[in-house]
C-alpha cells in the first residue's frame, strides 16, 4: 500500500495517519540487548538477520530440567525486555526461523526431553508455501513460474537437475535446511566488561587512602584497556563501607580515555570531596562503556610516558575534565555560537566538552555582521526614556551611528529592530536600540 | 525629485524574487518612479509581462539583466553587474549575452566571465554593484580601497572596457554599516574616476511581501525557516520604497543620477519586429507573389473539376487579407514544414482555428474542405484582432522527431527554437513546499494547508521553465537578438525564455508542431491495406465519404478505437446523437465535452434533434448564426457571430470577450461581458431570458469551447477511423496497436472489441510473430486474422525480436536452447517468451518451460557435457503438470497485459457469487429502475471536473463492459473498494437512455481476492 492511499483511506474515515521513520539502528541495538540476555540460557546465541535470534538449546536442556521450563525461561527474558517474540524449535537453524516466521507451533513435535519427531518436522517443512521460503525474489518467481508451489514440490525434483538450475548456492541451502548438510552459527560474544574489586581487612579510614589501592586498579584496568585495544569515557568506583552503605563517584571525560595516570589524577580531584561515614571495606572499579581505539582519536603515545602532553588540544580537553572533576560537570559549560539574526539569541550555553568537540562551535568564518555587535549585552535590554528628539539612560546617549535595522522571526516571535551604536555622557559606547513593534527605546549591549 | 530603480528583480528569477513583474511595475508607478528597470538574474523571461503592464499602467520599463561574472583573476569573488539596454542594439548585445551565458551551461544555469562581457558588449549601460568582502571588519572601520584590493582591480577593468557607460551602485538597506560602507565606496569610485548612483537591489514590491520572500529562500535552500539563520535577509528593506525614504538614506545626488540613466534609455520592447526567414521564396518572386502560385496549384489538386464559386471568392479574400497584413511569409514556413512531412510520407493534419482558412486548405496545411463547411475566417485572421495568426499541426507522434530536426537542419539552431513553457505552483507543490519551508512534519502537510496565506500568495510563482510541447519560433535574425535563448532538459534542444503568451503579446510567429497518436495509427492501417491503382500505399483521401454503414456503426455506440467519440462519455452520447453526416461528428466532437455539458447546450439540441422541442429563433440574423445547430450555440465562432449580430459588439470586442472565456477561470473578466451583452441584446429588443440563458451558456463554455473549424478538422479523423474501424477492422486495430500508447483503450480492451468484432486473434509465437502486430491470412477467402506481436511480451526488447527473426528466417527453432543461442537472447529474455506462452511448440506449456529454459542459463563446467545437442537433457526427465486454466490466465496478463483464452469473469462465474451475477450483455434486457448485481474487472475510474464529485467505473466481464455511476455517498461507503479493487461486485439500479445503460451503484464488493495476485492495470482518469 502506497502512503498516498493511505492517507486517502485515513482521510475517507476521518482518522489522522501519522508517520514514523524506521530506525534500524534502534532495533539493532535491542536485539543485541535481548541477545546479551539469552547467554543466559544458552552459550549458543546467535543474530539472524535483523528480526531473529537463533539458540541452540540441545546442550543446556538437562540445566533447565526440561523443554517446557527453559521455554517459558526464554520467553521471560524476552517479556522483561519488553519484546513480543514467537518462538519456534526445529531440527535445523534454517527450518526454526522459517517456522517461527510462520509462526507454527512445532512444540508437540517434541517431548520435554527434548526428542524430536523427525518425520512430523520434515512434514511441516513440506508443507510450507514457496512464497514462504524466503528465497530471492529472482529464484523465488523463477520456481514458482515452474508450477512448484510447495516445499515439497522442490524436495521432489532430483537434486540435480534443480542444481543445474538453480546453482549450487540453491542445493546448498537445501541441504542445510533439511538438515543434509551442517549449518553452523556464529555464536556472539558476551558484552566485554571489567569490574575488580579490592578488600580492606583494616578498613580504611581516610578517603586519601583510597589513592593507592585505585593507583593498582587502574594499572589492572589499563592493562586490560591495551589487551583489548579499548579506550573508555565513563568509569564508576563504588567504595562500599563497613556500615553496609555504599558511594559510586562516577568520572567522565571529554575524549576516550586509556592512560592510567590521566584517570588516577581525575579520580584523586574527586577524591578530595569525598567522605567517608564509615571505614571503607571495599573499592571496586566496574566499566561498561567501551570505545575502539581506532574509532576514536584519543591520543596514543607508543611510549606511554605521563606528561607528553605536546598537543593543544589535548590540553584543553584535560583542563576541562580536570575542572569537571573539581566542580562537578552541571558547573562547567561553554559558549557556542548560533547562527540568526536575533542578538540575545546568537549564543548558547552548552556543557563543556559536550560530546567530543573541544572547541567551541565556531564556523570557519565569521558574518561579517558579527564585528559589529557589541561584546556584552546585557541580560534584559534597559528602558530608555525619550522626550522629543532627546534619549534618556542615567543620563544622555547620543546616537553616532545606524540603524541596523532586524526585522527577523515572524513565524514565531517577531522582532523588529533598529539599533543604533550610541554614545553616553560618560564617554562610553552603548548598543541601543528602538523597538518598532511596540515604539520603545532600550540599552541593550555595552561596546569596548 | 526623481528616481529610478534600476536593480530590480521578480519572481522570474526563480525561487529569489518574491513579486510578480506586474505588481513591480504597478508599485513603481504608484511610488511615482521616473522609471523601472526589471533585471532578472540572466534573463528576459519576466520582460514581456512587465512591458505589457508598464504600458498600460504609463510606467517606463527599462529592459536590463543581473550578473554574477567569474573574475579569472580573483575567483573567489564574481563581479555583481546589471546591465541595462539604453537601445534596441543593446537590447541585442544583452540579449546575446545572456544567450551565451546559458547555451554553454545545463539548464538552468549560465556562465560568464570579465572577457565575454568586454568581448560582447559595447551599448549596454553597467551598473556595478560591488560589496565589501564578507567576514572582513576592518572595511568598517577605515575605507581604503588597498584593503580589498580586488575590488580595485575589477573596478579597473571594467572602466577600461566600458568608461562612460559604468556607474558604481550603492545599496543602502539599513545594513548598520551603511555610513563606512557608503564611504568605502564613495572612495572607490573617486580612485576609479565612476559615477555613484542609487541601487535598491530590488526582491518584493512591498515590505509585507516578506515572509514570502523568506520562503521563496527555504525553498531554494533547501532548508526550513527556522534553521536558516542568517541566510535570510536581515530585514525587509529590500522592496521598492518611497522616494522620501530614499531621500533620507541617500545623497541627492545619486538619486538624481539613477534618473539620468534610465533617461538614457530610451528602448521598448515595441520597437522589437518579427521577420521571416527569407529562404522559403524562389529567386525573382515576392513572398506573395510565390503564396499566390502554391494557393493555385493547390486549388487545381483539391477540386480537378473546379473551384466553386464561394471558395474562390473566398480564396481572394484570404490572399487579399494577408498580403495587407504582410503575412505571407508565416503561410510559406507552415507549408514548407508540411510538404517536408508529406514527402516523407508522414501524415499530418492542421488544427485549431486554421482550418477556417481555404488557402491553408489549398496549401494541404489543412484538411476542411471549404466547399463542404461554413468556416469563419475572421476567427482565424482579421484586421480587428491584431495579432498573427496561429498554426497548430499535428503529425504521427512517432514521426513528430524528424520535423523537428528538419526546421533545425533547415533554419540552423541559432535561427529556430523552441517557445518555453513557465512552469508555476500548482496548490499541491505549493502545499508542499511551503509545508516544508515552514518545517511542518509530512502529515501536518496536506489539503488543510491550502487556505493558508503563504500557500495563496505561492500559487502561480514561476519555478522554472521548460519546453513547450511544440512551438517553434523562426526568424531571419538570429533569434538571440529577440530574446534570449536557453538549454532545455531534452539533450539537443534550446528553448527561448518567453512562454506562448508572451509571443503572442510581442506579436513573433509560432508554428506549433504537434504530435497525434492518431495520425500514426491510421498511417499504419492504411500501409495494411491492398492499394490498387498501382500505388503502394492508400491515402486518407482514398476513403469514401458519407458511408451510411459507417455512421450506422457510430450511431449503435460502437466505437472503441475511434477518434475522439470512444470516451465512456462521448460513447454513451453517439446512441442519443445518432450522427447521419459529417456535420453530425462535427457537432458531436465539440459537444460532447465539459464545457458544454456545464452550460446546458447538450440536452436542448439533443431534444431538438429529436424532434421533441420546437426551435425558435428571435431574428433572421441569430437564425443565420445558429440554425445549423439547432438554435444551440455549440461553437465558439457562433459566440463570437452572435456577440456582433444580437449584442451588437464590434469585431474586436467580440475577440475580446472569446479570450475572457478562454481564461476566465483565471482571470474573472468574463463578468465585465455580461452587462455588456445581455444589455446589447435587450436593446436589440432580444428577451432576457434568452440573453440570459446564453451568457450562462457562455460562461459554461468556458475555456473548453471547440472553434467550429477545429471541430471539424477532428472530425475528419474520427469519420476516416470510424470507416477504416467498419471496414477493415483487423488492419485497423493492428494499426492502432502498433501506435500505443494513445487513445483510451489497452491492449487487452483493443483485442476483445476486436475479437467480437469476429477478427480472429492469435497468439505470440516465436514461429510466426514479428515485433509488431501482424495480419495473417487464414484459410482463403476469410478475412485476416490478427497476430499479437512480440511488442506485447514483457521484458522483450526489439533487438531482441530482430534477432529472432532474422535467425527463424534461417531455419526453425529446434529446441530452446537453439532459441537461445541463435537468437543470442539473455536468460531473463528467453524467460519472457516462455512466460508468454510464445514457445509452445518447443515446451508443451509454460511450466515445462520454464523448467527447461533455466537449465540453459549460464555455462555450468560440471553440466557443460550436457549441454551438447541432446535437447532431451534439457528436461533432465521430469515432466512437470501443466498449469490449470486459472493460473495460465494469470500468467498471460501478467506477460503480455491481455489473454486469449477464457475471460478471467467467465472462469469465475461458475463459482458464487458471480453465478448470480448478471452479464454485461444480460443487461440489455432490463428496463431502466430495474435492480442488477453485476460483477466485472475494474478498467476504469474517472471522475469528470464537472459533475458532482460522481465517479464512473467500467467494469469489464467476457461479454463486455459495464458502465457504473458511484455517487459521492456511495464512494464514502465503499471507500476502500472503490479506490483499490481490481475485482468488484456490485449492486444496483439500472438507468437507461435510449441503448445506452448504466448501473448506478448502491452495494460494492472487493472481490479481488477471488484471485490471488491478479493485477490488471486499470487506466484512472480525475
Amino acid at each position: 500500500m502506497t502512503v498516498a492511499l493511505a492517507g486517502a483511506l485515513c482521510a475517507g474515515n476521518g482518522a489522522t495517519l501519522r508517520l514514523r521513520e524506521r530506525d534500524a539502528a534502534a532495533e539493532a541495538s535491542l536485539l543485541n540487548r535481548l541477545a546479551q540476555d539469552l547467554l543466559q540460557v544458552t552459550p549458543q546465541v546467535s543474530i539472524d538477520g535483523d528480526d531473529a535470534l537463533l539458540l541452540e538449546i540441545g546442550g543446556c536442556l538437562r540445566l533447565f530440567r526440561g523443554l517446557d521450563a527453559l521455554l517459558s525461561r526464554v520467553t521471560a527474558l524476552c517479556t522483561a525486555q519488553d519484546v513480543t517474540a514467537t518462538l519456534a524449535l526445529a531440527h535445523t537453524p534454517g527450518a526454526a526461523r522459517l517456522f517461527a516466521v510462520h509462526a507454527l507451533d512445532t512444540r508437540p513435535l517434541y517431548d520435554d526431553a527434548g526428542h524430536a519427531d523427525i518425520p512430523g518436522l520434515r512434514q511441516a517443512l513440506a508443507a510450507l508455501p514457496v512464497q514462504g521460503l524466503e528465497l530471492d525474489p529472482r529464484t523465488e518467481e523463477s520456481v514458482m513460474q515452474m508450477g512448484l508451489t510447495t516445499f515439497a514440490d522442490i524436495e521432489a525434483l532430483p537434486r540435480q537437475a534443480l542444481g543445474r538450475r538453480f546453482g549450487k548456492t540453491f542445493t546448498q541451502w537445501l541441504d542445510r535446511l533439511t538438515g543434509v548438510a551442517p549449518d553452523p552459527r556464529m555464536a556472539i560474544a558476551p558484552e566485554t566488561f571489567f569490574v575488580r574489586e579490592l578488600n580492606f581487612l583494616d578498613g580504611i579510614v581516610h578517603a586519601d587512602g583510597l589513592l593507592f589501592p585505585m593507583q593498582r586498579l587502574l594499572g589492572e584496568f589499563s592493562r586490560f584497556l591495551r589487551h583489548r585495544q579499548l579506550a573508555t569515557q565513563h568509569l564508576v568506583w563504588r567504595i562500599t563501607h563497613s556500615d553496609g552503605s555504599t558511594q559510586e563517584i562516577a568520572i567522565n571525560t571529554a575524549r576516550p580515555e586509556l592512560s592510567p595516570a590521566r584517570l588516577l589524577a581525575l579520580s584523586r580531584i574527586r577524591l578530595e570531596g569525598v567522605q567517608l561515614p564509615a571505614p571503607a571495606e571495599t573499592l571496586r572499579l566496574a566499566c561498561r562503556q567501551f570505545i575502539p581505539l581506532a574509532d576514536s582519536d584519543a591520543v596514543t603515545n607508543l611510549f606511554g610516558a605521563a606528561g607528553n602532553e605536546d598537543n593543544r588540544d589535548d590540553g584543553i580537553a584535560a583542563l576541562i575534565d580536570r575542572l569537571r572533576a573539581r566542580l562537578g560537570d552541571r558547573h562547567c559549560r561553554q559558549l557556542a555560537y548560533h547562527d540568526g539574526w536575533r542578538p540575545e539569541a546568537a549564543q548558547r550555553v552548552v556543557s563543556a566538552g559536550a560530546g567530543t568537540a573541544v572547541h567551541p562551535a565556531l564556523p570557519p568564518l565569521l558574518p561579517s555582521h558579527l564585528a559589529r555587535r557589541p561584546l556584552w549585552l546585557l541580560r534584559e535590554p534597559l528602558r530608555v526614556l525619550r522626550q522629543g528628539e532627546r534619549l534618556h539612560w542615567r543620563g544622555t546617549l547620543t546616537l553616532l551611528d545606524g540603524p541596523e535595522r532586524i526585522d527577523a522571526d515572524w513565524w514565531s516571535t517577531p522582532l523588529a529592530r533598529d539599533y543604533f551604536v550610541a554614545s553616553h555622557d560618560d564617554g562610553v559606547l552603548y548598543w541601543v536600540y528602538h523597538d518598532l513593534l511596540q515604539d520603545d527605546w532600550y540599552v541593550h549591549g555595552v561596546f569596548g | 525629485m526623481a528616481y529610478a530603480e534600476l536593480c530590480c528583480r521578480s519572481n522570474y528569477s526563480f525561487l529569489t524574487g518574491a513579486s510578480h513583474p506586474e505588481e513591480l511595475v504597478a508599485r513603481a508607478r504608484a511610488l511615482g518612479y521616473d522609471a523601472l528597470a526589471l533585471t532578472d538574474e540572466c534573463s528576459l523571461a519576466g520582460i514581456v509581462k512587465a512591458h505589457q503592464a508598464a504600458k498600460s499602467c504609463g510606467l517606463k520599463l527599462i529592459a536590463g539583466s543581473l550578473f554574477h561574472l567569474h573574475d579569472p583573476d580573483h575567483p573567489a569573488h564574481p563581479v555583481r553587474l546589471v546591465l541595462l539596454a539604453p537601445t534596441r542594439s543593446a537590447y541585442a548585445e544583452l540579449s546575446g549575452l545572456i544567450t551565451r551565458g546559458r547555451r554553454r551551461s545545463a539548464k538552468g544555469e549560465y556562465r560568464l566571465s570579465l572577457r565575454d562581457l568586454d568581448r560582447l558588449v559595447r551599448e549596454c549601460l553597467l551598473v556595478w554593484l560591488p560589496e565589501p568582502p564578507a567576514g572582513d571588519p576592518r572595511l568598517a572601520a577605515t575605507a581604503s580601497a588597498s584593503l580589498a584590493p580586488h575590488l580595485f582591480a575589477q573596478g579597473h577593468a571594467l572602466a577600461a572596457g566600458h568608461r562612460g557607460r559604468l556607474w558604481l551602485g550603492v545599496t543602502l538597506a539599513h545594513g548598520g554599516n551603511d555610513t563606512s560602507r557608503y564611504l568605502a565606496l564613495h572612495e572607490l569610485a573617486v580612485a576609479l574616476d565612476l559615477p555613484m548612483t542609487a541601487a535598491g537591489d530590488v526582491l518584493m514590491h512591498e515590505r509585507a511581501r516578506r515572509p514570502l520572500l523568506d520562503v521563496v529562500t527555504a525553498i531554494r535552500l533547501n532548508t526550513p525557516l527556522a534553521q536558516l539563520g542568517t541566510r535570510l535577509t536581515a530585514n525587509a528593506e529590500r522592496h521598492l520604497r518611497r522616494i522620501d525614504t530614499l531621500r533620507r538614506l541617500y545623497p541627492p545626488a545619486l538619486l538624481e543620477e539613477s534618473a539620468r540613466i534610465a533617461a538614457r534609455c530610451v528602448f521598448s520592447l515595441d520597437e522589437l519586429r518579427y521577420e521571416y526567414p527569407r529562404e522559403l521564396v524562389p529567386e525573382g518572386m515576392s513572398a506573395g507573389d510565390y503564396l499566390r502560385t502554391l494557393t493555385l496549384a493547390g486549388m487545381h489538386t483539391r477540386w480537378p473539376q473546379g473551384t466553386p464559386e464561394k471558395v474562390l471568392r473566398q480564396i481572394d479574400a484570404e490572399l487579399a487579407l494577408i498580403a495587407e497584413l504582410k503575412y505571407e511569409y508565416y503561410f510559406l514556413t507552415v507549408h514548407d514544414i508540411v510538404a517536408f512531412a508529406r514527402a516523407q510520407g508522414i501524415l499530418c493534419q492542421g488544427r485549431g482555428s486554421a482550418a477556417s482558412s481555404a488557402v491553408c486548405y489549398c496549401l494541404g496545411i489543412t484538411e476542411v474542405d471549404p466547399a463542404r463547411c461554413e468556416l469563419l475566417f475572421e476567427r482565424f485572421l482579421s484586421r480587428e484582432r491584431n495579432e498573427p495568426p496561429d498554426i497548430d499541426v499535428d503529425f504521427e507522434h512517432e514521426r513528430r522527431e524528424e520535423v523537428i530536426q528538419y526546421i533545425y537542419r533547415k533554419y540552423g539552431r541559432e535561427h529556430a527554437a523552441l517557445a518555453a513553457t513557465l512552469i508555476c505552483y500548482r496548490p499541491r507543490s505549493a502545499v508542499r513546499d511551503v509545508g516544508k519551508a515552514l518545517g511542518l512534519a509530512p502529515e501536518e502537510i496536506g489539503d488543510g494547508l491550502r487556505e493558508h496565506p503563504l500557500v495563496r500568495e505561492l500559487l502561480g510563482f514561476p519555478r522554472h521553465l521548460s519546453q513547450h510541447v511544440g512551438g517553434f519560433v523562426i526568424t531571419r535574425a538570429p533569434l538571440s537578438t529577440l530574446v534570449p535563448v536557453e538549454n532545455a532538459a531534452m539533450a539537443d534542444r534550446t528553448i527561448i525564455q518567453w512562454d506562448k503568451d508572451d509571443l503572442e503579446a510581442m506579436g513573433l510567429l509560432k508554428v506549433d508542431i504537434l504530435a497525434l497518436g492518431m495520425l500514426t495509427a491510421i498511417r499504419k492501417t492504411l500501409a495494411l491495406l491492398p492499394a490498387g491503382d498501382g500505388r503502394t500505399t492508400l491515402a486518407m483521401a482514398d476513403i469514401p465519404p458519407e458511408d451510411p454503414a459507417t455512421y450506422a456503426m457510430l450511431s449503435r455506440g460502437d466505437s472503441v478505437g475511434v477518434f475522439q467519440v470512444e470516451s465512456r462519455a462521448q460513447m454513451a452520447m453517439l446512441p442519443r446523437l445518432r450522427p447521419r453526416t459529417f456535420y453530425d461528428l462535427v457537432v458531436q466532437v465539440a459537444i460532447v465535452r465539459p464545457g458544454p455539458i456545464q452550460g446546458d447546450m447538450v440536452h436542448p439540441y439533443l431534444r431538438r434533434r429529436a424532434g421533441e422541442e420546437p426551435v425558435h429563433y428571435p431574428d433572421d440574423a441569430v437564425r443565420g448564426v445558429l440554425e445549423r445547430t439547432l438554435g444551440v450555440p455549440i461553437f465558439q465562432e457562433q459566440v463570437i457571430k452572435l456577440a456582433m449580430v444580437a449584442a451588437g459588439f464590434s469585431g474586436g470586442e467580440a475577440d475580446q470577450l472569446r479570450r475572457a472565456m478562454a481564461s476566465w477561470r483565471k482571470s474573472g473578466e468574463l463578468e465585465k461581458f455580461r452587462a455588456k451583452l445581455i444589455d446589447g441584446m435587450l436593446a436589440r429588443g432580444h428577451e432576457r431570458a434568452f440573453a440570459e440563458r446564453l451568457f450562462r451558456q457562455i460562461e459554461g463554455f468556458g475555456e473548453y469551447g471547440f472553434p467550429e473549424s477545429h471541430a471539424a478538422s477532428f472530425a475528419l479523423l474520427v469519420y476516416v477511423s470510424a470507416w477504416l474501424k467498419c471496414h477493415q477492422p483487423a488492419a485497423f486495430c493492428c494499426g492502432l496497436l502498433n501506435s500505443l500508447p494513445m487513445g483510451f483503450y489497452s491492449p487487452s480492451q483493443l483485442v476483445q472489441d476486436v475479437r467480437r468484432h469476429g477478427v480472429p486473434v492469435l497468439p505470440v509465437d516465436i514461429d510466426h510473430s514479428e515485433w509488431d502486430y501482424q495480419l495473417e491470412a487464414l484459410a482463403k477467402g476469410d478475412g485476416p486474422a490478427l497476430r499479437i506481436g512480440l511488442r506485447q511480451v514483457a521484458g522483450f526488447g526489439e533487438d531482441a525480436a530482430r534477432r529472432l527473426v532474422a535467425a527463424r528466417a534461417q531455419q526453425p527453432f529446434a529446441n530452446l536452447q537453439d532459441l537461445k543461442a541463435r537468437a543470442q537472447l539473455t536468460q531473463a529474455q528467453l524467460a519472457a517468451l516462455v512466460a508468454a506462452n510464445a514457445v509452445q511448440r518447443l515446451a508443451s506449456h509454460r511450466h515445462q518451460g520454464h523448467w527447461e529454459a533455466r537449465a540453459i542459463g549460464q555455462e555450468m563446467p560440471l553440466y557443460a557435457a550436457q549441454q551438447r545437442g541432446d535437447s532431451d537433457a534439457l528436461h533432465d526427465g521430469i515432466h512437470l503438470p501443466a498449469p490449470g486454466e486459472t493460473t495460465d490466465m494469470l500468467a498471460d496478463y501478467a506477460s503480455t497485459g491481455l489473454t486469449l483464452n477464457r475471460h478471467p469473469m467467465a472462469i469465475l462465474r461458475e463459482r458464487p457469487p458471480f453465478d448470480r451475477c448478471l452479464r454485461a450483455s444480460d443487461l440489455q434486457r432490463l428496463a431502466s429502475g430495474r435492480f442488477a448485481r453485476v460483477a466485472g474487472v475494474v478498467t476504469n475510474r474517472q471522475r469528470p471536473g464537472t459533475a458532482s464529485g460522481v465517479l464512473f467505473m467500467t467494469l469489464e466481464d467476457e461479454t463486455g463492459n459495464v458502465n457504473l455511476v458511484v455517487w459521492e455517498a456511495t464512494q464514502a461507503r465503499y471507500h476502500r473498494a472503490v479506490l483499490d479493487a481490481r475485482i468488484l461486485v456490485v449492486k444496483g439500479t439500472v438507468e437507461r437512455k435510449d441503448s445506452v445503460i448504466h448501473v448506478i451503484a448502491g452495494h460494492i464488493t472487493d472481490a479481488s481476492s477471488a484471485f490471488s495476485g491478479f493485477d490488471p492495470a486499470s487506466r484512472d482518469f480525475h
